[in-house]
């Protein structure tokens, strides 16, 4: 199958006053069209920036220094602003981001920021729009949704605010969605909701998605293959199953096992360490610092990302 | 719904502020040290006609006698006498407020038209040279004393280059006013179609109007350019973009319309400060508005005129706050909405 | 959190003094060293401050001595900004000017802020009665533009210095009085306080000894941003004749006296004056700006 996307030796920094942070340092990874991939790490680890390297959302001090974004056969980070703008973000590519009632514009209604995505970008009618919107709307699962289309965000509750975004990435029916933490800050309750509504929709489009969370649980339920970060660094790629069934990154490991286990003894374990100053990351291995298999060749190279077993990858000088 | 709800809040919460005002009002004069009974008749008068103005005036009675007796008369349009105009200050408020109320709208209009864009311009283009011209010329227009920048421009544009009419008052002295129909002269000319009249208004507004206009300028380039900084940092502004909307609908859609918001409340503040530059400029230009009744009062110390002026125009600043905060409800959703 | 903050909540005792006060003070230096335009206008600032303390050093004549032979000559190297119709030296007078517009301005700023502060952090802390009419005062005040309110009080008043000041500190203790009672109301709940008040502290001690020392950052711009407000007001109240009686020289009265002779050409009478008061105040400004910076951790990259 031809790859949809393809990121290669992604590099973005952010030259700070007095330091330059590696928030990405040589990123690589690919997804297939249709497949629901799982991007995990911790906070800091250059999972969001990431993304919005990919869709060129980076604003100064940060700048993207190297790499390539191939999608569709095109490379992303040579098109021009205008080009990228006009036709691939909201329209091959949809991004959906956390507090989504931040996200909307506070004096537009619902239903006219939605429309207006498929308007200018299909130069359809606004009545074709409403339609459409309209449409949308009951794909997303939103009760009353004339109602809705009227409503202010303020008007709105933070599972809607998040249903509309979805809906207004979905109404030019991208090849690729990402969801940049979308459950983060919303009731848990809702939470649960956002993420069926997310896995029945996988079913009826044929996007695919990039789903960026720190929550182990949640890629376990709805991902085929998940990408680990740390650091700015991928450091191990596999499907959910193989993963979570014997991880092969030791820090890999140490996050299954941070997860609280209510069947066993109900402490959480930690990882000893703390995460490393992007500014200033430990030379060779970025986990070495912390890991319980250092060996001495970690303190000294850094561990590239390599093929283990069918489609697995992990950066570890264990392998 | 809500918004009438919001209204009536607003208009109930006036109603203390200006009795407040008036207490103010009242007390600058007959509560202070000195012999107020002077402050009404001027130094100038005679012990019988002291006497007879103290009981007339009600100097005799408490307090609180006399405050009821103040309310009662500016409820029915007094405001007492000045002495140095010989006319009631009510009379001479009503005369000389349009040219006031004229020049204070038209600096608040040329303020709006040059210092949005420029602000707007200013933030988008952060860092450029336009940014950083137009944030000089911002601290430099605030940091101008309105009494010495109209001196100078007089000095420029009447003395050295000739362009500007001399600075004695809205026209010129040979050609006719129009027949008084809002008392504001270049509406007034307008009505009357008379465009010499309206010519000669606009050649000598024009530079007060200016002198008037630039510390406001400042003001308001430099609150427009962090409003609208701050919007174009935000998620919202910064999901548009992600979903590929162009540029210009983000800025002027989006970006703009949530920045102008705060803009909106400062026109109230504005419009004080323009009322309160006035007296400088009125001063200053010869133009026969409030603000030089004002100084003219102080100068002959005829403090009825002084107290009346103070009084009309805080009723007035209150009303214009009330409109402002009306409109700020009306255009924004998350108060006409809730 | 601003730095300011770090500070202050590692120590739950006095974040005011000891080393922790230059530790504090190094950033400040920083950003004031670094952006040219903070630099400048922190430099004017303490040169008027030095002209004005040291007046008698600055000026080369006696501002107030008439010398009627010497009426209204133009600046030459005796009389560096010429002389008034007095024969006054406008320089000399400019320069002890600066004495009294500052003298002024810090006045009646700092009569406004303590008082402001300190009736803003309790109404804000304590609530109830007393912060509702308190704002019901505020509300008045703030009822009359500015410059109007101080010329009708000016005018009640009487001319002179002492009056100016308090004047002017009455249209500007409004500010002060809502910014502190915005403050302290929105960090009375945050944990410190409630920690604090745990540890048995009373009301004036947590406001005086923890809360307010954690609101300086707004409190200081918008001192900044008065003190050209101040000398704005001051000037403009003695140019209209409401201000400090002469022969003290006054920057908006020198303007005022020199106004009668710009259009005969004389114009160093005004021109003089009035520099000194834009830079004074643009300096004032630009050193608002810097601190505003300082304390916006978003400009801080």
């Amino acid at each position: 199958m031809e790859r949809l996307l393809e990121v290669k030796g992604l590099q973005t920094y952010f030259h700070l006053r007095n330091a330059v942070v590696k928030a990405v340092d040589g990123v690589s990874f690919g997804m297939t069209p249709g497949e629901m991939v799982g991007l995990v790490g911790e906070s800091g680890s250059g999972k969001s920036v990431t993304v919005l390297s990919v869709l060129r959302l980076i604003q100064p001090p940060g700048r993207i220094v190297s790499g390539e974004v191939i999608f569709q056969g095109r490379d992303l980070l040579k098109l021009s602003e205008t080009e990228i703008n006009n036709k691939v973000r909201g329209q091959a590519i949809s991004m959906v981001f956390q507090n989504p009632s931040s996200c909307l514009n506070p004096v537009l209604k619902a239903g006219t920021q939605i429309s207006r995505v498929y308007a200018v970008h299909k130069k359809s009618s606004a009545g074709e729009a409403r339609d459409r919107a309209l449409e949308f709307l009951k794909l997303v699962q939103i009760p009353d949704p004339g109602r809705v289309m009227g409503c202010y965000p303020h008007q709105l509750s933070g599972g809607m605010c998040q249903r509309v975004m979805i809906a207004m990435a979905l109404i030019c029916e991208p090849a690729l969605v990402i969801a940049d933490e979308p459950t983060t800050g919303l009731d848990v309750t809702v939470q649960g909701q956002i993420l069926d509504l997310m896995r029945d929709l996988r079913h009826k489009t044929q996007a695919a998605q990039l789903l960026i969370t720190h929550d182990l649980g949640v890629v376990a339920e709805t991902c085929d293959r998940v990408l680990i970060m740390y650091c700015g660094k991928i450091v191990e790629v596999g499907e959910v199953g193989e993963i979570y069934g014997e991880a092969l990154h030791p820090y890999t490991d140490a996050l299954l096992r941070s997860v609280p286990d209510v069947r066993k003894d109900f402490r959480a374990t930690t990882i000893p360490g703390s995460v490393p100053d992007p500014r200033d990351p430990p030379i060779g291995c970025r986990f070495h610092p912390r890991c319980e298999r250092c060996m001495d060749v970690c303190q000294k190279e850094e561990p590239h990302l390599i093929s283990y077993q069918n489609g697995r990858q992990v950066a570890c000088h264990l392998y | 719904m809500r918004l009438l709800v919001y209204i009536l809040k607003r208009l109930l919460l006036v109603i203390p502020t200006l009795i407040g005002v008036s207490f103010v009002c009242f007390a600058l004069v007959r509560v202070l040290p000195g012999n107020p009974v002077y402050f009404i008749v001027g130094p100038y008068a005679t012990e019988e006609e002291i006497a007879k103005v103290k009981v007339e005036l009600g100097f005799d009675k408490p307090i609180y006698e006399q405050y009821l007796i103040y309310i009662d008369g500016v409820m029915h349009g007094d405001l007492g006498y000045a002495w140095h105009t010989s006319q009631p200050v009510a009379d001479d408020i009503k005369q000389r407020l349009p040219l006031t109320i004229e020049l204070a709208t038209i600096s608040l209009i040329i303020t709006l038209i040059v210092a949005i864009p420029l602000g707007v311009i200013s933030a988008v283009q952060r860092g450029s040279w336009v940014d950083n011209i137009a944030r000089l010329v911002a601290v430099v227009g605030v940091s101008m004393p309105m009494f010495w920048s109209g001196l100078l421009l007089i000095y420029i544009f009447f003395y050295k280059l000739g362009w500007a009419p001399p600075p004695m008052g809205a026209l010129d002295i040979l050609i006719e006013a129009p027949p008084r129909v809002t008392g504001m002269i270049l509406a007034d000319s307008l009505i009357a179609s008379d465009w010499n009249a309206f010519g000669s208004a606009i050649s000598h507004l024009i530079l007060p109007a200016i002198t008037l206009a630039l510390p406001m300028i400042g003001s308001i380039t430099r609150m427009t350019r962090s409003s609208m900084a701050e919007v174009l940092h935000s998620d919202y502004v910064r999901t548009a973009t992600a979903f590929g909307l162009p540029r210009r609908t983000v800025i002027y859609r989006d970006a703009l319309q949530n920045a102008l918001l705060p803009v909106v409340t400062m026109i109230g503040v504005l419009y004080g400060f323009a009322l309160g530059g006035a007296v400088l400029v009125e001063m200053i230009f010869g133009l026969t508005g409030m603000g030089s009744y004002s100084f003219g009062s102080i100068m002959n110390l005829d403090y009825a005129g002084v107290q009346g002026v103070v009084l009309l125009v805080a009723i007035i600043f209150v009303i214009i706050n009330l409109l402002v905060d009306i409109t700020y409800a009306i255009i924004d959703p998350r108060i006409s909405y809730g | 959190m601003t730095v300011v903050d770090d500070v202050a909540l590692g120590d739950a005792g006095h974040p005011w003094w000891g080393a922790r006060l230059w530790r504090r003070l190094e950033y400040p230096a920083y950003i004031i060293r670094r952006n040219p335009v903070t630099l400048f206008g922190f430099t004017v600032v303490v040169l008027f401050v030095i002209i004005g303390l040291a007046a008698p050093l600055f000026a080369t004549h006696d501002p107030i001595a008439v010398s009627p032979a010497d009426a209204l000559k133009p600046p030459s190297s005796e009389f560096w900004f010429g002389t008034d119709q007095y024969g006054r030296d406008v320089y000399s007078r400019v320069v002890y000017a600066t004495r009294v517009d500052l003298f002024i301005a810090l006045s009646s700023v700092g009569l406004a802020f303590t008082i402001g502060t300190v009736l803003g952090a309790l109404a804000g802390y304590y609530s109830g009665a007393t912060d509702m009419l308190l704002m019901r005062v505020v509300d008045v005040i703030m009822a009359f533009p500015p410059f109007i309110l101080a010329m009708g009080t000016a005018a009640a008043l009487g001319a002179g210095m002492a009056n100016i000041i308090y004047v002017v500190a009455l249209i500007q203790a409004p500010i002060y009085v809502r910014l502190a009672r915005g403050e302290i109301l929105s960090t009375k709940e945050r944990p410190y306080a409630d920690a604090a008040r745990c540890l048995g502290n009373s009301g004036p001690r947590i406001i005086f000894g923890h809360l307010l020392p954690n609101c300086i950052p707004p409190i200081l711009v918008q001192v900044a941003v008065n003190l050209s407000w101040a000398i704005l007001n001051a000037a403009g109240l003695s140019f209209i004749g409401l201000g400090v009686r002469p022969p003290t020289p006054e920057w908006g009265v020198m303007i005022n006296e020199g106004m009668s002779f710009m259009l005969s050409g004389q114009l160093w009478l005004v021109v003089f004056p009035g520099i000194a008061i834009f830079i004074t105040i643009f300096g004032f400004n630009l050193l608002a700006d810097g601190l505003r910076d300082v304390f916006d951790p978003r400009l801080r990259w």
